[in-house]
């Protein structure tokens, strides 16, 4: 029972700590509260070859601004906290960060009024806003709907001037990228329009985010490259993962190793997006963790996703969707100023990335779209618990792994824990009703059966004795 | 007394022996035997509450040398052993081994803190011990061992344990879980507390509620008068070598042994002790002031030194020892409050007749199968309804058991299996003729294939051992499709849980028209490789009832 003796130690070690930690907390704490230098000068800045911007390389994406009830406004319904927004701007302003991303369709929709708020109590020209005309949805594809979306994002950020305006998510859409594109943007004139406000100033660079069918991506360039129009920009998925590995991340992504190629022999800066894939860098399986520890062991995880991304010159800023004041603190760290990584710490990266894939993680970031499961199943929590025991490395396929008796018993015990027996991934019948509503494209019926093979194999698989 | 003793002179190779069972002596042997006695209730009934299964693996054997089990199991070794011990030592199983006479030893004595020395000598109860004790061995003749175990002592206190006393350990168990959860520590799994049907619940506390009341009153008087195993072991310990025995030539009458007797076997008028009764529970020992009783082989002779005034009385006290024990002397016992041993048999009576017709009414109470599902339906959840268990023809019995009969012929009933199933697919029958014997069911879970859990437990061979390389080839039953509740069959919706869980293989998805592939693939089970462990049953997705269910067989089959 050498579990049962570890829970009394861990009980024993609490205890220790609790008594101890007064005396500790002392020691631990940082010169200055928040470990940074108070002014914006070590921030790394980067210049826009058009307009002569000096953009902070670290970027303020505003999708995930914090809520009254403490969590994030895209996953909630909860008010926008308005305070802690106006908090997190001044900090970021103070420190440096002059480049705000947003969307009129960011936190359900209320992120560029909140936005809004907290910038116009600064000077006009101490900040760059980035916004996007975020027409997807088919019954705003019709000029009217589409100008009334573009004219609103000026009143809700309270601005007569968009520094950076984006066609947003060029690449997706059911129908297939270039029909949306067409729909969204060629048809109906408003890329044209959208080009005539930039000769008018209202709009100082205009860019697209791309995401999706390589084709759009290679289209728009190909006009770019005939002149027809000038890109100022363009905000690409780029991180360690998706760098050489896209396609194993989802078979429809492009490797930024292309993109970012494409772009800066254009001379084109990049924006960079989901330099974490979606959070996952954030939080890594135990193997990665040890390769990234053993090349600087006082780094954050996070830090050599931002670094991997503002690495590459031709990049002016990287986005980072922040909630917390913390996550803020901690991205300035990183970032003023960035140490471009080296030829050992990208090679190091792309091990990571190896090992990251090695590892079947299911990529679920629980957004709860596929529920209520028709049979029941708790999806997302089924999805945590295995992602879970694979990034704390209690996982094994083999009885012959030495840690089987340990991660058998940390998983079953676990699941049962995690999700009620009858909620299970064996009650999954296939009927696929939850893969079209999964924003990943997760085949969750597939993903359902390999977790129940993984769990009936620790079941029937007893460890060895001894 | 011991001034005598020490004085011998004489050094006859019998004194030195039994001078040491004098005062000191009587005392340690009853500490001792205290303490082994606590000790086997303890893990007796750790057995059956315990849920690491660290008990079933380490402590099983304290099932198999229970009597009744062994007599079941035919492990004549093991019979013969307690009948050898009871020849040699008297009742000692009944006073370290027997759980439920241990239990009324312990709320014997703490009756006794309210009211001391409250026992009286009684006559045995010779007709109803020996028609209790026949008609038991009747009914396990004629194979009803469930109606037998209702005075078979180590089953009533398994199916007491079972659903009165594990509860409460369970949910002690899932608040260290709870606390192990807190902390990241998989050391403690939280596990079900259901109960498994108020008739079993009544059925396990009113007989133990009973004897309970008997052992306040009355000490052993249960062991004495209605448990068929200590009529029998009675039977053996009447000629047993070691026993109580009153030294006539010390004794002064004082009646103290008497009164601390719980069996009520001890004539101290007399100078006799009833080694048919007496369970070997070593408290008349210690109590005597005069050293005048003891346990031994044989009579403590009085020392040479006092030989002459002594041996001159010897005889005529022996003959007045030897005399009694024949006729009634219930006279004697009337200086006390033990008479009431007589009115005593009523209540008993009267207790099991109320038992039994509780039991009746319990099985029309208990029908609803109570699913542990569908707790949190909050948030995103979709509700789960709760799964009833299907009208089968005939039972399931788990694999192991042989056959239906054989299972009937040799279970008592002790809730052993039930209680330590890891699956939780073994119930206590609620069919009288099968009362508390276990039926497999499959709302909360399936018989696993890895699983031999219960067949290495049984200790009455009711469910014999088995590999679990042998688990998959037992077919215990067949699965039944109703194509009336079926998903493809009626919703067109393509299911397969049950083909793709099916351990056997037994299971193929067909098109539901022979004619035209593309029609919705329905289950096709082949009888033949079908073991009958319910995978499919409990993975239906079909509520309340699923649209495949396992059918029992009487007798099992090797495929």
């Amino acid at each position: 029972m050498a579990t049962r003796r570890e829970f009394l130690k861990i009980l024993s070690a609490g205890a220790a700590l609790a008594l101890g930690g007064c005396s500790k907390k002392g020691d631990e704490a940082p010169a200055s509260a928040d470990g940074l230098s108070s002014g914006r000068e070590s921030m790394t800045f980067r210049t826009n070859p058009t307009t002569g911007d000096k953009v902070s390389l670290l970027g303020f994406g505003c999708m995930r601004l914090p809520t009254v009830s403490g969590g994030s406004a895209r996953s909630g319904d909860a008010a926008i906290d308005q305070e802690a927004v106006n908090a997190q701007v001044d900090f970021a302003l103070a420190h440096g960060v002059n480049y705000f991303d947003t969307s009129p369709v960011y936190c359900r929709g209320r992120s560029e009024h909140a936005v809004g708020i907290a910038l116009s109590r600064h000077p006009r020209d101490s900040y760059f806003i980035a916004t996007k005309l975020s027409n997807q949805s088919p019954d705003k594809w019709p000029r009217e709907a589409s100008m009334a979306i573009y004219e609103n994002s000026f009143r809700e950020l309270r601005t007569d001037v968009i520094d950076y305006m984006l066609l947003h998510a060029v690449g997706m859409g059911e129908k297939g990228g270039m029909e949306t594109l067409k729909g969204r943007y060629l048809d109906n004139g408003m890329l044209d329009f959208l080009l005539e406000e930039r000769s008018k100033g209202r709009i100082r660079n205009l860019g697209f985010s791309y995401h999706g069918d390589i084709a759009v991506f290679d289209h728009l360039l190909e006009r770019h490259d005939k002149r027809e129009l000038k890109w100022d920009f363009v905000q690409i998925q780029l991180n360690y993962v998706d760098w050489r590995h896209a396609k194993e991340v989802n078979a429809r992504n492009t490797n930024a190793e292309y993109l970012y190629g494409e772009l800066s022999r254009r001379g084109i800066p990049a924006i960079i997006m989901e330099p974490l894939l979606g959070g996952r860098l954030a939080s890594l399986n135990f193997r990665a963790i040890e390769q990234l520890k053993r090349l600087d062991p006082m780094a954050s995880i996070a830090s050599w996703a931002f670094r991997f991304a503002g690495t590459r010159p031709g990049v002016l800023t990287v986005l980072s969707g922040m909630t917390y004041m913390e996550h803020l603190q901690e991205n300035l760290r990183t970032f003023s100023p960035l140490k471009p990584l080296g030829k050992a710490e990208l090679d190091a990266l792309e091990e990571a990335a190896q090992t990251i894939l090695d590892f079947p993680l299911v990529p679920c970031n629980t957004c709860q779209y596929c529920m209520p499961c028709p049979y029941g199943l708790d999806i997302p929590a089924i999805f945590t618990h295995y992602n879970k025991c694979l990034n704390e490395g209690r996982y094994a396929d083999s009885v012959t792994d030495a840690n089987y008796r340990e991660a058998r018993r940390a998983f079953l015990v676990g699941y049962d824990r995690a999700v009620p027996k009858l909620r299970q991934a064996d009650r999954c019948v296939g009927c696929g009703e939850c893969v079209g509503h999964c924003p990943q494209r997760i085949d969750i019926p597939d993903q359902m059966r390999r977790i129940d093979r993984y769990a009936e194999m620790l079941k029937t698989t007893f460890p060895r004795e001894g | 007394m011991p001034d005598a003793m020490e004085k011998s002179p004489d050094g006859r190779p019998a004194a030195p022996a039994e001078k040491r069972v004098g005062m000191k002596g009587a005392q340690v042997l009853r500490r001792v035997r205290i303490f082994v006695a606590a000790a086997s209730l303890a893990l007796t009934t750790f057995l059956f509450v315990d849920v690491s299964g660290a008990a079933g693996r380490f402590l099983n054997w304290l099932a198999r040398i229970q009597f009744v089990p062994a007599i079941l199991s035919l492990s004549l070794l093991t019979v013969a052993a307690v009948l050898l011990v009871t020849f040699i030592a008297g009742r000692a199983y009944c006073s370290v081994v027997c759980p439920l006479g241990i239990w009324q030893d312990l709320v014997s004595a703490t009756a006794g803190r309210f009211r001391k020395q409250r026992f009286a000598h009684a006559p045995p109860l010779w007709r109803l011990r020996l028609a209790v004790l026949a008609a038991f061995v009747l009914l396990l003749l004629l194979g009803l061992s469930s109606l037998a175990a209702f005075v078979d002592p180590y089953s009533v206190w398994g199916r007491f344990s079972a659903h009165v006393l594990s509860p409460f350990w369970r949910l002690g168990n899932n608040g260290l879980a709870a606390a192990s959860e807190r902390v990241d520590s998989y050391a403690f799994a939280a596990v079900d507390i259901a109960q498994k049907g108020l008739g079993a619940l009544a059925s396990a506390a009113v007989v133990v509620l009973a004897v309970s009341v008997l052992a306040w009153r009355s000490g052993r008087l249960w062991c004495n008068s209605i448990c068929p195993v200590g009529t029998l072991l009675g039977l053996v310990s009447r000629f047993a070598v070691l026993r109580p025995r009153i030294d006539a030539s010390a004794c002064v009458k004082c009646g103290l042994c008497e009164r601390a007797c719980g069996a009520s076997c001890i004539d101290a008028q007399n100078g006799t002790v009833d080694a048919g009764r007496c369970v070997d529970c070593m408290a008349c020992l210690p109590v005597c002031r005069k050293g005048a009783i003891h346990f031994g082989a044989g009579p403590l002779r009085p020392d040479a030194s006092g030989a002459a005034s002594s041996a001159s009385q010897k005889p005529s006290e022996e003959a007045s020892s030897a005399a009694p024990p024949a006729k009634p002397v219930s006279a004697s016992g009337g200086v006390n409050d033990g008479r009431n041993s007589d009115s005593e048999k009523v209540p008993a009576d009267a207790s099991r007749r109320a038992f039994v017709a509780a039991a009746l009414s319990g099985v029309g109470a208990a029908l609803a199968a109570g699913d542990a599902a569908a707790k949190d339906a909050d948030g995103g959840l979709a509700p789960l309804q709760e799964r009833h268990s299907p009208q089968r023809g005939t039972p399931i019995v788990p694999p192991g058991a042989m056959s239906a009969a054989n299972l009937a012929r040799r279970c008592t009933g002790c809730q052993l299996c039930v209680v330590n199933c890891p699956n939780d697919v073994l119930r206590p029958s609620r069919d009288l003729k099968r009362w508390m014997q276990p039926e497999l069911t499959f709302e909360n879970g399936r018989c696993r294939p890895e699983c031999t859990t219960c067949s290495s437990l049984c200790p009455t061979g009711a469910i014999r051992p088995i590999r679990r390389a042998e688990k998959s080839s037992i077919q215990i039953g067949h699965a039944v499709w109703n194509q009336a509740l079926c998903l493809p069959a009626q919703g067109g919706i393509a299911c397969g849980n049950c083909a793709r869980h099916c351990p056997a293989g037994a299971i193929l998805m067909a098109p539901l028209d022979a004619a035209d592939a593309s029609s919705p693939k329905i289950p096709m089970v082949d009888t033949e490789r079908c073991i009958g462990c319910g995978a499919c049953e409990y993975l239906c997705p079909v509520r309340p009832v699923s649209a495949i269910h396992v059918e029992g067989h009487e007798v099992h089959r090797a495929i």
